[in-house]
């Protein structure tokens, strides 16, 4: 008898889906919009790197910010509303 | 970074997966700075606030911005004044005349917090542009806005053993009151005081009286209530009678203290 073949599978839950990123010039915040936000780890543009700060699950809306941003809110509150 | 530009970033989630999403980059959003502000006190009240930066709620402030984007402060721009909570609001402009420009980058704002925001407002206020499409600035501080009792005056009987009598209104906005600014032995008013006066210690020239409001930020505020002739806590006064009457005087230097 033939032993079937054995296939390492890697699944993934349920992708984000991301609508829109809008950012005012010379802020260092955006406004990420879509599904499943809570998925996402960081936003690159530009060479700049944004890091998640805060999830409004109502709005589907992410607030993300660069690097300095985000560590000023992680400072601020104990524990990341993102995570 | 340009307004209106258009550009893809792309998106790491925790799982690896890496995702593109449409951009774009808006018009930068107002940004003014403040430059100086002035609280003028009722005149009549012989309550002296310690802080600066407390407004007394029958107050006015006033207050000088410049704006920093754009170059030229828009004549549609407006001030948004609001509670740290966002309980209460307003929003100046140039059109309801409580904004007034100085010159084509500076305007002078007024708030008048009795008249804007009611009997019932208080605490921390702060400040930030609203542009005429909405786009609104980063929040500022700006003063502590803050309800005060009419005190009229403190009457003391002859008898040294016997306390003295404060007479006023809106005398439930007082916590404690003390005869002395450490408050070693306080007497609290109860909440819900309706009565236009209350017994309060022994009082060699003046009494302190600590604010319900104190329970914001401002933890060492207190204010002081003059009696005699003079604010200095080692005033002290006789009168001839049966009962000294001390009646609230304010001094010419008042607004200096």
């Amino acid at each position: 008898m033939t032993e079937p073949d054995k296939i390492t599978l890697r699944v993934y839950s349920e992708a984000a889906h991301l609508e829109h990123f809008a950012i005012n010039a010379g802020d260092q915040e955006g406004v990420l919009t879509g599904t499943r936000l809570d998925e996402v780890a960081s936003l690159d543009l530009k060479g700049i790197h944004f890091l998640p700060v805060a999830l409004s699950r109502a709005n589907q809306t992410a607030l993300i910010g660069s690097e300095c941003v985000s560590n000023r809110y992680a400072a601020r509150t104990e524990a990341n509303s993102f995570g | 970074m340009q307004p209106e530009q258009k550009l893809i970033a792309s998106v790491s989630l925790r799982d690896g997966r890496v995702l593109e999403v449409s951009t774009t980059i808006e018009a930068p959003r107002p940004k003014v700075t403040l430059i100086s502000k002035s609280i003028q006190s009722p005149i009549a009240s012989p309550i002296h606030l310690e802080n600066q930066d407390d407004l007394p709620q029958d107050g006015r402030l006033s207050f000088a911005l410049k704006t920093e984007i754009p170059d030229i402060f828009p004549r549609t721009e407006k001030i948004e004044i609001a509670a740290s909570d966002r309980s209460f609001n307003v929003l100046l402009s140039v059109s309801d005349g409580n904004l007034v420009l100085q010159d084509a980058h500076s305007v002078l704002a007024i708030l008048e917090p009795l008249k804007q925001f009611g009997p019932s407002a208080f605490g921390p206020l702060r400040f930030r542009p609203v542009a005429s499409d909405g786009i609104k600035g980063d929040w500022q501080p700006l003063v502590s806005l803050v309800r005060m009792p009419s005190l009229n005056e403190i009457r003391c009987p002859t008898e040294p053993d016997q306390q003295c009598t404060l007479e006023g209104t809106n005398l439930f906005l007082i916590e404690s009151i003390a005869s002395d600014a450490e408050f070693k032995h306080p007497v609290p008013i109860p909440a819900g005081f309706m009565d236009t006066n209350v017994t309060v210690p022994r009082t060699d020239g003046s009494a302190f009286c600590s604010s319900k409001e104190s329970v914001l930020p401002s933890l060492e505020r207190f204010c002081r209530l003059p009696s005699g002739t003079c604010l200095e806590r080692k005033c002290s006064q006789t009168c001839a009678g049966g009962a000294e009457k001390w009646h609230p005087a304010i001094p010419s230097d008042f607004a200096e203290n």
